[in-house]
């Protein structure tokens, strides 16, 4: 499993199946490197979507509809009692 | 390392110059010596930098630019990316089925459960739109038009400092354009002192001749009116004398042949009439 570029530094996409547990776990994972990667996740979405000179509206509605699936999956636990059929 | 210093380095004048800089761990244990100047020569007002700063390119500039257009979105909420992520294996329609797919998935399945949420939640979201279609272009003019204003406003200041700048450039230029005619002053003014020295020069050799003719004039009227004075002198002297010597007999005798010779010469002409 010798390959060239050392698996810490591949992204995510370039990383192989079988070296996915090594990679997750050689992630730095102490508070700054935890608020790195949140800051690095904001700033590459911001800059991608909202600080353009033409942006539209799906800068926002990316932002809104993952608000709304985690809202979602949060209260499914109430929503449960309000299915229709017992048995699907 | 590159050889001429860019822009941003001290200017490192630095063959063999240099303060022994203590910070640098080689500097502070390689022989404590007190600070002192490498090369004298050069004197003490001069900065002598053995450490060249700001090397390495500037990483940051130029800033990329802003880009025009966000990433691509299909249907509002899904990256272009994921489906170009699908089509290798899917072809232009899998994201589309398995969009579908997993709506219907969900609903069979009630993970998503319709409720009266769901209906209020549909006519927001048509509302939402509407709005977007029919007010989206109009809107997104007025922000381009704000923005643009911003840039404009801040383009005028670039501009108005870099024409400062280039101001301020031709200034020094056409003051240092004067520093080289200033030798036409110093013509002039050469020129003002040599006339007034030669002035002040004939007027001293004219005051000269003055004073010298004067004296000279003195001792001539001097000796004129000595000769003078002796020549009325004699003359009164002689006078006086030859006065003395006529006797009164003499006189008298003079007088008296006089007097016969005038008879004579009345006898003489009667008859001429006297005019």
């Amino acid at each position: 499993m010798a390959s060239p570029v050392p698996v810490k530094e591949k992204k995510l996409m370039e990383v192989k199946l079988g070296e996915l547990p090594g990679w997750i776990l050689m992630q730095d994972f102490t508070p700054k490197g935890i608020a790195g990667a949140f800051q690095r996740g904001y700033y590459r979405y911001y800059n991608k979507y909202i600080n353009v000179k033409k942006g539209g509206f799906a800068g926002i509605s990316m932002v809104l509809a993952a608000y709304v699936l985690f809202n979602y999956c949060h209260s499914y636990k109430e929503l449960k009692h309000e299915r229709l059929r017992k048995y699907h | 390392s590159d050889g001429a210093p860019g822009p941003g380095h001290w200017d490192a004048d630095a063959a063999a110059g240099g303060l022994v800089d203590l910070a640098v761990p080689g500097g502070a244990f390689s022989g404590r010596r007190a600070p002192c100047l490498k090369n004298p020569v050069l004197g003490p007002g001069v900065l002598q930098a053995i450490r060249i700063f700001h090397t390495r390119q500037p990483s940051l500039a130029p800033i990329p630019c802003v880009p025009e257009y966000g990433g691509k979105v299909c249907l509002g909420l899904i990256p272009k990316e994921f489906f170009q992520f699908l089509y290798p294996k899917t072809g232009v329609r899998g994201p589309y089925v398995l969009g579908t797919g997993l709506i219907l998935y969900s609903l069979s399945k009630e993970i998503y459960v319709i409720t009266a949420e769901t209906f209020s939640a549909i006519s927001t979201i048509g509302l939402l739109i509407y709005v977007v279609k029919k007010y989206g272009a109009s809107i997104g003019e007025f922000a381009d038009k704000l923005s643009e204003q911003k840039i404009a406003q801040l383009e005028e200041v670039k501009q108005a400092s870099i024409q400062q700048i280039q101001d301020a450039i031709d200034t020094e230029k056409s003051q240092q354009a004067l520093v080289q005619k200033r030798h036409y002053l110093f013509d002039v003014q050469r020129n003002n002192i040599a006339m007034a020295l030669e002035l002040t020069y004939r007027e001293r050799l004219h005051r000269v001749y003055r004073e010298v003719k004067n004296r000279l004039d003195y001792h001539i009227s001097v000796q004129n009116m000595m000769r003078r004075k002796e020549q009325e002198h004699m003359i009164n002297w002689v006078e006086k004398h030859v006065v003395q010597s006529i006797s009164a007999q003499q006189e008298k005798e003079t007088i008296a042949k006089c007097i016969a010779g005038l008879k004579l010469l009345a006898k003489k002409a009667p008859s001429q009439p006297v005019l």
